[in-house]
């Protein structure tokens, strides 16, 4: 692969830098930008520290909460830039150049509204949500933008960017080709993610979807973008459909081969995605556990446990072996609670007593309505079962437990015991004590 | 005692000699340092540059040369925006008239402190380098216009103006770029004996006038060609088309390329008996960034040095077929490499304008010089009519530029 590759153009790029900082212009701006964005951190960190220690009134707090927002994104910049101005002043008045720094300066300008945009995003939305939009988008876009910047600045990055890494199928795949393939299929997945949680929110608040349908929709579309991504991505990198098509060719071979769980998992993960079988929200029975979904990938599904332990489950589980799921056509599910009361009592008492109790209930619901059934002579009881319906299995343990107490409550007031085993010992040849001794 | 003279000598001789092979290897130890080069060429011009800057690392390899080729229209306007913060070449070849902006920015370093051998270089060369008494730079290479003709259809090429409206006659067509500027050549043809090969050219509006008047003749004869597009007359040479083009120095590789070497003959432009043509003289110059540190700029003039030997000079004429060397000392064989040759006889009288002036000139020519020829070679105006007009023009925009200086 390094056997074609040239490494003179990176010679040369180092070499110029190289000559660049051997220049006492170059030095002194250089100088004088470090200096004056340290200034700029020194100056934001104090003020950081002042605003934490500044104690607000209560009611102000809430108010002043959004622009303390904002002065934090805003402060850092703010202070570059007003160094960055007074450098360079400084600089032209001492009859040095000042190019560099106005690049600099213009940089902070961005910068400056970049930060200001974040900032308006935190103070208006909700923190987790902008956050993962930052770190995955903007970040990862304005640090491109700035490096970008000041390579072009620094040198011509033609012949750095046409460098031929390596030839596939005849294809030469330059440095320029490859970096612009997957920094632009990067984006194109984050602006899918982006565009798919916008989606998402207002398709589930403006309408009355089932937001697991949704989700699997959008995802399932977002692939299909994605896809179509790659193979844009593919043809910028020179690719022809004959070579694709022996690409996939190739690919399909070691594929079936080499990676036969994975693409197994991947297949079942697009079915389970049009079946429409499992979607987001649905509670599910895996291992013996009752569990939550949480989020359906290509490859696996991520679901949450009672316990709130997540476990990611290869999709072919889903559609190879049998799955108990709660929330198939609907999510309303019956549960058994079993009650045995004392031979003394009254069979309708206790089940007027049991219906009460669960009808009274807020999440038991009313239709199919809660019913008491006699099931049997116990060796020491009366043995019932109280048949209730739940929209919800994750709080079936918890209604249970509610209604259990409330039972004994219940019982407690209308006398009605609930019996328990109870054992006589008989001892047959008691040793005396002394003798014991 | 012989022998014994004959050791002591023998060591004397081989101390001589390390001695020697110290002073030489210091000289090359003594240059080091690295350099960034800025230059416009391509193809075969940027092959020969290279060949140069090959065999100068074999000399110093001490020196490393980065050597970047930056597109004619783009290189001083880049040279401008990096040499603003201290980036940019060490030292940049390009057209001359880039410098005066670049001089006004303070980017440019000042050459008269250097102690500077100029004797070498064509003298009027050194006026396009030159800005209000302080050198700029050193010429590199230069380009000029030269007579073009198929071998073909011509025998001898004309030597006059009379004989191209003979060789008219004879039916040969005599293809000229109808512009201000790339119709100057004639100018000079019609200036008196005292005014012809000035060291500083000026402008004569009413000489000019003179020229027009014969191009106004000469195009009355359905042969002589006068056209807006330069590219469509060199594809028509190229295609056997025409007899003669007045071709610049930097087309006649392609033209060679096309038309076949041997076709392809290359002549001095026609002039008078005693008053030769006067193209316009385009000198690649070599320019210093101020950013460069004193030691780097020592360094970029010692390869400028070398870039403008006679033997590099020579290389560059032969290899490129287009370059005209700066040096005058450079002697070139006319049956050896008779294209180059002409080239050169050609550069020697050719009409170079001082810097400060090429800038004023530029700008108004810009303007008005096209207005006016095209004015007169439509009929419109008559060409004193045009001069008198165009001299105006031109002393207005001098002295808005002598106000402009006056402010800065």
């Amino acid at each position: 692969m390094f056997n074609e590759f040239n490494f003179a153009p990176f010679y040369d790029f180092l070499t110029k830098i190289v000559i660049f900082f051997d220049r006492p212009s170059f030095q002194v701006q250089l100088l004088a930008i470090l200096s004056a964005i340290f200034l700029a951190w020194l100056l934001s960190r104090g003020l950081e520290y002042l605003i934490q220690r500044w104690e607000l009134p209560t009611y102000l707090k809430t108010y002043a909460q959004p622009f303390l927002i904002i002065i934090h994104y805003l402060n850092f910049p703010l202070f570059s830039l007003i160094a960055l101005s007074t450098a360079h002043q400084l600089l032209l008045s001492w009859g040095w150049l000042v190019g560099l720094l106005t690049e600099v300066t213009n940089l902070f300008w961005v910068l400056l509204v970049y930060r200001i945009f974040i900032g308006i995003l935190y103070a208006l939305f909700s923190l987790s949500v902008i956050r993962r939009y930052h770190f995955r988008l903007f970040a990862p876009l304005f640090i491109l933008y700035f490096i970008a910047e000041i390579l072009s600045h620094l040198t011509n990055l033609e012949p750095l960017t046409n460098i031929v890494v390596t030839s596939f199928f005849e294809t030469a795949i330059t440095i320029g080709s490859l970096w612009r393939a997957i920094v632009g299929l990067y984006f194109w997945i984050g602006f899918l993610w982006g565009t798919q949680d916008i989606l998402y929110r207002l398709v589930t608040r403006q309408t009355k979807a089932e937001p697991g349908v949704v989700e699997a929709a959008l995802t399932s579309i977002r692939y299909v973008f994605i896809g179509l991504g790659i193979i844009l991505v593919l043809s910028h990198l020179g690719f022809n459909t004959a070579t694709l098509a022996a690409i996939t060719g190739g690919l399909s071979v070691g594929i079936g081969f080499g990676l036969q769980e994975i693409m197994g998992n991947f297949i079942s993960g697009i079915l389970l995605f049009f079946e429409g079988a499992l979607k987001p929200g649905d509670v599910v029975e895996v291992d013996g556990e009752v569990a939550l979904v949480r989020r359906l990938d290509i490859r696996a599904t991520t679901v949450q446990t009672l316990n709130n332990i997540e476990k990611i489950v290869p999709n072919q589980k889903f559609l190879t072996s049998s799955v108990i799921t709660y929330t198939g056509s609907d999510r309303i599910s019956r549960y058994l609670i079993p009650i045995g009361v004392s031979y003394k009592s009254e069979p309708e008492a206790v089940i007027e007593i049991l219906l009460k109790v669960a009808t009274e209930h807020p999440q038991v619901l009313e239709k199919p309505k809660p019913m008491v059934f006699l099931i049997g002579f116990g060796d020491s009881s009366l043995d019932f079962e109280l048949s209730i319906w739940l929209d919800n299995p994750i709080i079936q343990k918890r209604v249970t437990s509610e209604l259990n107490r409330s039972i004994w409550h219940a019982f407690a007031e209308q006398n009605i015991e609930i019996p328990f085993p109870q054992r006589d010992l008989h001892i047959r040849n008691l040793a005396s004590w002394e003798k014991l001794n | 005692m012989y022998q014994r003279f004959g050791k002591i000598f023998l060591l004397a001789i081989l101390l001589l000699l390390s001695g020697c092979r110290n002073i030489a290897s210091e000289a090359k130890e003594k240059l080091q340092g690295r350099l960034l080069l800025w230059h416009p060429f391509q193809g075969k011009e940027a092959e020969t540059l290279k060949l140069i800057l090959d065999d100068y690392r074999e000399l110093y390899p001490q020196v490393k040369i980065v050597s970047e080729s930056v597109p004619e229209k783009e290189i001083a306007e880049q040279f401008q925006q990096q040499a603003q913060s201290g980036l940019g070449p060490d030292l940049m070849i390009s057209s001359y008239f880039t410098q005066i902006p670049l001089i006004r920015a303070g980017l440019l370093r000042p050459l008269t402190n250097y102690d500077l051998d100029l004797s070498n270089y064509l003298p009027r060369t050194i006026l396009q380098v030159t800005h209000q008494g302080n050198l700029y730079g050193l010429p590199f290479s230069l380009n000029t216009q030269v007579l073009c003709y198929n071998k073909t259809k011509v025998n001898q090429p004309p030597k006059t103006l009379p004989e191209i409206i003979k060789e008219l006659e004879l039916e040969r067509q005599f293809a000229l770029a109808s512009n201000f500027l790339d119709a100057f050549w004639g100018v000079q043809i019609f200036e008196s004996e005292s005014d012809t090969v000035k060291r500083d050219f000026v402008f004569n509006p009413s000489i000019w006038a003179a020229w027009l008047e014969w191009l106004q003749q000469a195009k009355k004869d359905p042969h002589f060609i006068l056209a807006d597009d330069p590219f469509t007359l060199h594809q028509a040479f190229a295609e056997g088309k025409l007899a003669y083009y007045v071709c610049k120095s930097e087309e006649i590789s392609e033209l060679k390329a096309t038309l076949g070497a041997d076709k392809l003959g290359i002549s001095t432009l026609p002039g008078a008996t005693n008053r030769p043509a006067g193209p316009l003289l385009l000198t690649r110059v070599v320019l210093f960034n101020r950013a460069s540190s004193p030691a780097t700029t020592q360094l970029a003039l010692e390869l400028a040095r070398f870039l403008t030997n006679g033997e590099q000079q020579t290389k560059l004429a032969i290899q490129t077929e287009s370059l005209i060397p700066a040096n005058s000392k450079v002697k070139l064989d006319r049956r050896l490499s008779p294209i180059q040759a002409v080239l050169f006889a050609q550069s020697k009288t050719a009409v170079a304008f001082s810097l400060d002036y090429r800038y004023q000139f530029e700008r108004a020519e810009r303007k008005y010089g096209n207005l006016f020829y095209n004015l007169v070679l439509e009929g419109v105006i008559t060409p004193k009519e045009a001069a008198l007009e165009l001299k105006q023009k031109m002393a207005q925009v001098r002295q808005r530029e002598a106000n402009q200086l006056e402010e800065e």
